[in-house]
């Protein structure tokens, strides 16, 4: 018999063989022993590196300590590729999928090839967008059950786009993964103003992840938890809207399946709500109770045929609409209940309460639309989006022609979260006078003064006009000395172009100046302010797409007496150290930033200030706005603030990664003479326990936050904090609080606690109020007290320090941050 | 195997420190045996997942600046370099005085030159476990009984008659199904270890 070649055992091998071929091969290795040891050597199996016994050694089950390192090291890496500033990981060598094996090839006669699993080939990159690998992330938008959404930039197109990688549990099987990247790409063909549009579809290490339509605002859950009922001419445009949404969404034969508050984006540049994450909803979820009976998310928005897993169809998108519109007319859902099964029960069954005793200002057919819209059976509901669409259209013809009220009205729809911002001076009432006496006393020791920061900075504001208009026309001053230069110079980026390492650079005017954002590599510099000088320093290009630093450096930096004003939405405006920025946040370097009498205010959102492996000193100085005052992801960095002002959503969030074992100290932050107005003071984001704990050293010091401190833990961090011992005996260890005269808010929570992909649940009840805090701490009753305290609004204007944050009556010694805390 | 010259191999993929899935590839695979070569070498449960973890990490710092001369040897014996001064880190840390002597002895243990039946260890456990990683890749492109004709015959060494009658398979169906899957885990293996 015909023994084979090896170019024939190769082809067999690799799969490339006919039918036929393989069979005739398959009878020759039966009979020819030759043949199949000629086979087994050129498939290697006596070439092994281990044989035999050895081989038939399972490697060792993993022990939890091991995979909960590797699990930690994992989500730490995520977390780096995903921080602001990076580039997203997006290239040709991330479909892994599509690297299946020699089998790729094989021919009809693969019995046995790896050509049989189709593989995710699915996620072959659907492109609308460009994907050079050139979409930046800025800045992570917020997490639920769908996944995580970040803000990012597509540099090749120009424009912001959010990204969102979806959570892995939507996609269990490859039958649901292949299934959403379908929904996702029959939503990605709809082109329509009410539909969050999808630019493509793509495979980020391993995840589907959405390139999405970046909207600009907040979702309708956002919107009604400040105001929990709209008005009419809100309400009719947001029915309208999303009648239009879903009509054109249903015509393409997509049912959205979980239309809810959260999925409602409402545009504020271009004045209209859009539907978001069309089709994601799992479809087991769908059904509301899974077979193991556990009802996922809540089902307050589900239509009675999804609550019972029947084939859906449009109308019941139309059901959900109008549980949307209920809920924001009334305020309340119109199907309550504690648990999830009284809802569904709710929903299948009840009526809700009319509409018409609660809101009586909405005209009778509006209320009847939306009621009709809850008919429990789908035929008794509009037949159609298109039809709901018409009938709003019929009656706002007939009602709205030529009003002007409704476009005063629509402004306040978009406004709404602008104003808010400016009704942020929430002032409040005095204190009662034992407590504003309480105080006087308090503060007796007064902190260093500082001259420099009790300029007249009103007196220098034409001097900063007539600067603008200079450097309108052209004319350029030479205002920049280096210590190591004769000259001047004429712009930052020339001076520190020149400085050596180790000068000074000092500004000899106002400004403003622009600029495109600097990066110092290993130049040590301090850059000042000449006496008498206020400078500062603006983003060259406006736009809000440049994600420019103002400075950015690897070593060490003093900046003194600048205002920055950087009103972009640039997540860093000073940086020290690589850590959050450089391309890892596992790297190491260092510096020591100290930022000293400067005025960094902020852009919409974004850090302030960001450290890594370094010290940040910031002095007499003010961070103002912003989603962060102050970022920071530790290792060993500390940080020290004097007699500054800080004002934003969060004071301090930090991003507490794997520390590593050997520290040269416990991390530090140590707080004197501040203010801080703020939502949360500290947010601890935390991806294990910091050990040694974080120091936290506060004295005379203003703090005036909803919460002190907010653990956010990421799902790498086993451990249910929402049980309110674990959640107090884990921030003991993870923290020690020194506190010395302090003043709180009235009302504050102490300890506030969210685990991500969670919703929020509620604080622990144990530490709320001053007393609760100060024992769990073991502070000194007596040392820091609660007021009432004034708070005024965010303005980019420099404030005169001197008489901000004073309280009407006069009788709260707030006057502090760059100044001094008692009169 | 054209396919090994068009995908990058791990080794160069981790070289971009911020290749996530490249590096969870790296973690899946060295861990593991960081922890157990950590273990073997006295270290806790623990404090060897900490070992393993901070090796890594140093992996990730240095990489990327070509710290490892390839002329000196391979990839594999570089990180042995580098796992056993991150365990020489953690016993140091450990014996400060007043910790027992037992760990000191260990240190001066670790502080002699690899002896050659260390290296040979470190690389039989790392074959060792490779091949069940990449075993495990591949398995779901298998039909189960190819891949048990596979398994029966080479790792628990079974008789291919055995197998064959228990399988009803032919015995040549049985040679082909395993040097099949056996060329897919060396491909699999390879593309983790290429320093090309």
């Amino acid at each position: 018999m015909e023994e084979p070649n090896d170019d024939m055992l190769r082809k067999l091998i690799s799969g490339q063989l006919s039918d036929q071929e393989q069979q005739t091969l398959e009878w020759m290795l039966e009979d020819s022993a030759v043949a199949r040891k000629r086979l087994d050597e050129i498939a290697g199996v006596d070439s092994l590196p281990i044989q035999g016994q050895e081989l038939r050694q399972l490697p060792a089950k993993r022990s939890i300590p091991l995979q909960s390192a590797m699990d930690g090291l994992r989500q730490e890496l995520r977390a780096s590729a995903f921080l602001p500033g990076q580039k997203l990981p997006i290239g040709p060598q991330l479909n892994p999928g599509n690297t299946a094996g020699p089998g790729n090839t094989a021919g009809p006669g693969n019995t046995a090839g790896p050509g049989n699993t189709a593989g995710p080939t699915i996620f072959a990159t659907q492109t609308d967008v460009s994907l050079t690998g050139n979409i930046e992330i800025r800045r992570e938008l917020g997490r639920g059950g769908m996944g995580v959404v970040y803000e990012a930039f597509d540099n090749d197109l120009g424009r912001r786009v959010a990204v969102k990688v979806l959570s892995p549990h939507l996609m269990e099987n490859a039958e649901a993964k292949k299934r959403l990247m379908l929904e996702a790409k029959a939503v990605a063909q709809i082109h329509h103003e009410n539909i969050v549009a999808i630019y493509s579809i793509l495979q980020i290490q391993g995840t589907p992840t959405l390139i999405q339509q970046f909207v600009p605002g907040e979702s309708l859950r956002q919107r009604l938890e400040r105001e929990p009922q709209l008005s009419y001419d809100e309400l009719y445009r947001l029915a309208l809207h999303l009648s239009k949404g879903l009509e054109a969404a249903h015509a393409g034969g997509i049912i959205h399946r979980d239309l809810k508050p959260d999925n409602i984006l409402l545009d504020e540049e271009a004045q209209v709500a859009r539907i978001a994450d069309f089709g994601l909803a799992k479809q087991r979820e769908s059904t509301a109770v899974s077979r193991e009976g556990v009802v996922a998310g809540t089902p307050s928005f589900m239509s009675p045929e999804q609550s019972r897993g029947a084939k859906l169809d449009g109308r019941s998108d139309l059901f959900s609409l109008g549980v949307v519109l209920y809920y924001a007319a009334a305020g309340k859902l119109p199907f309550q209940g504690d648990d999830p099964f009284v809802i569904l029960d709710q929903i299948r069954n009840a009526r809700p309460v009319s509409l018409s005793t609660i809101r009586g200002d909405l005209p009778s057919w509006f209320i009847e639309s939306i009621e009709r819209l809850l008919s429990k059976s789908p035929d008794d509901r509009f037949g159609s989006a298109k039809e709901l669409r018409s009938t709003l259209e019929a009656k706002s013809s007939a009602k709205w022609s030529g009003s002007r009220l409704r476009s005063v009205r629509m402004m306040v729809f978009v406004l709404g979260p602008l104003l808010l911002v400016g009704l942020l001076a929430i002032l409040v009432s005095s204190p009662d006078s034992q407590k504003a006496i309480g105080i006087a006393g308090l503060f007796s020791s007064s902190p260093p003064q500082n001259k420099d920061t009790d300029l007249d900075r009103s007196a220098t504001k034409t001097e900063r006009e007539s600067s603008v208009a200079k450097s309108g026309s052209g004319i350029n001053p030479s205002l920049f000395s280096v210590s190591n230069r004769e000259e001047r110079l004429s712009s930052l980026e020339a001076a520190i172009e020149a400085a050596e390492d180790g000068s000074t650079i000092a500004i000899h005017g106002n400004g403003p100046f622009l600029v495109e954002g600097i990066n110092i590599v290993d130049k040590r510099l301090r850059i000042v302010a000449a006496e008498g000088f206020t400078p500062e320093f603006r983003p060259a290009r406006q736009s809000n797409e440049s994600a420019v630093q103002f400075l950015r450096t690897n070593v060490d930096l003093l900046i003194k007496g600048i205002t920055i004003d950087w009103p972009i939405e640039s997540p860093i405006a000073i940086a020290s150290g690589d850590s959050i920025l450089g391309r890892t946040a596992l790297s190491s370097s260092g510096g020591r930033l100290v930022v000293e009498d400067c005025f960094v205010i902020r852009g919409r959102t974004g850090i302030c200030i960001g450290t890594g492996n370094g010290e940040l000193k910031l002095i007499r100085s003010r961070l103002q706005g912003g989603e962060a005052a102050i970022g920071w992801a530790t290792f060993d960095d500390s940080i020290e603030v004097e007699q500054s002002f800080l004002q934003s959503k969060t004071a301090f969030a930090m991003l507490i990664l794997g520390l590593p074992r050997e520290l040269k100290r416990p991390p530090l932050i140590s707080l004197s003479h501040v203010t801080v107005h703020a939502d949360d003071l500290f947010n601890l984001i935390l991806f294990r326990q910091p050990k040694p704990p974080v120091v936290f050293d506060v004295r005379d010091s203003v703090l005036d936050a909803s919460t002190l401190i907010r653990l956010t833990v990421t799902p790498t961090y086993k451990m249910d904090i929402f049980e309110s011992a674990a959640m107090l005996k884990m921030i003991k260890e993870s923290a020690r609080w020194n506190e010395q005269r302090c003043i709180h808010p009235k009302g504050g929570v102490y300890l506030s606690s969210r685990r991500v992909r969670q919703v929020q649940r509620p604080v622990d009840s144990n530490l709320i109020g001053i007393d609760a805090w100060l024992s769990f701490w073991r502070i000194e009753k007596s040392n820091s007290i609660e007021a009432q305290i004034l708070r005024k609004p965010i303005t980019n204007k420099l404030p005169n320090v001197l008489q901000e944050f004073e309280s009407p009556s006069g009788s709260i010694p707030l006057n502090c941050g760059a100044t001094e805390l008692s009169r | 195997m054209s396919n090994t010259e068009t995908r990058a191999s791990l080794l160069l993929r981790i070289r971009d420190a911020t290749n996530t899935h490249a590096w969870s590839e790296f973690v899946e695979i060295y861990m593991p045996l960081l922890h157990a070569y950590a273990m073997r070498n006295g270290l806790q449960d623990s404090d060897a997942a900490d070992m393993a973890q901070d090796t890594v990490r140093q992996v990730i710092r240095t990489i990327g600046r070509f710290e490892y001369d390839r002329s000196k040897g391979t990839f594999r014996g570089w990180l042995l370099g580098v796992a056993r001064n991150e365990i020489r880190k953690q016993l140091q840390k450990r014996a400060k005085p007043g910790r027992g002597s037992g760990e000191s002895q260990m240190l001066a243990v670790l502080d002699q030159q690899a002896a050659p039946s260390e290296e040979d260890k470190w690389e039989k456990e790392y074959q060792l476990h490779v091949f069940h990683w990449a075993a495990d890749r591949v398995k779901g492109e298998f039909r189960e009984n190819s891949w048990k004709a596979f398994w029966q015959t080479i790792v628990e060494g079974e008789e291919i008659a055995k197998v064959a009658q228990g399988l009803d398979m032919s015995a040549g169906a049985i040679y082909i199904a395993r040097s099949r899957i056996l060329a897919r885990i060396r491909q699999e293996i390879a593309m983790a270890e290429s320093e090309e």
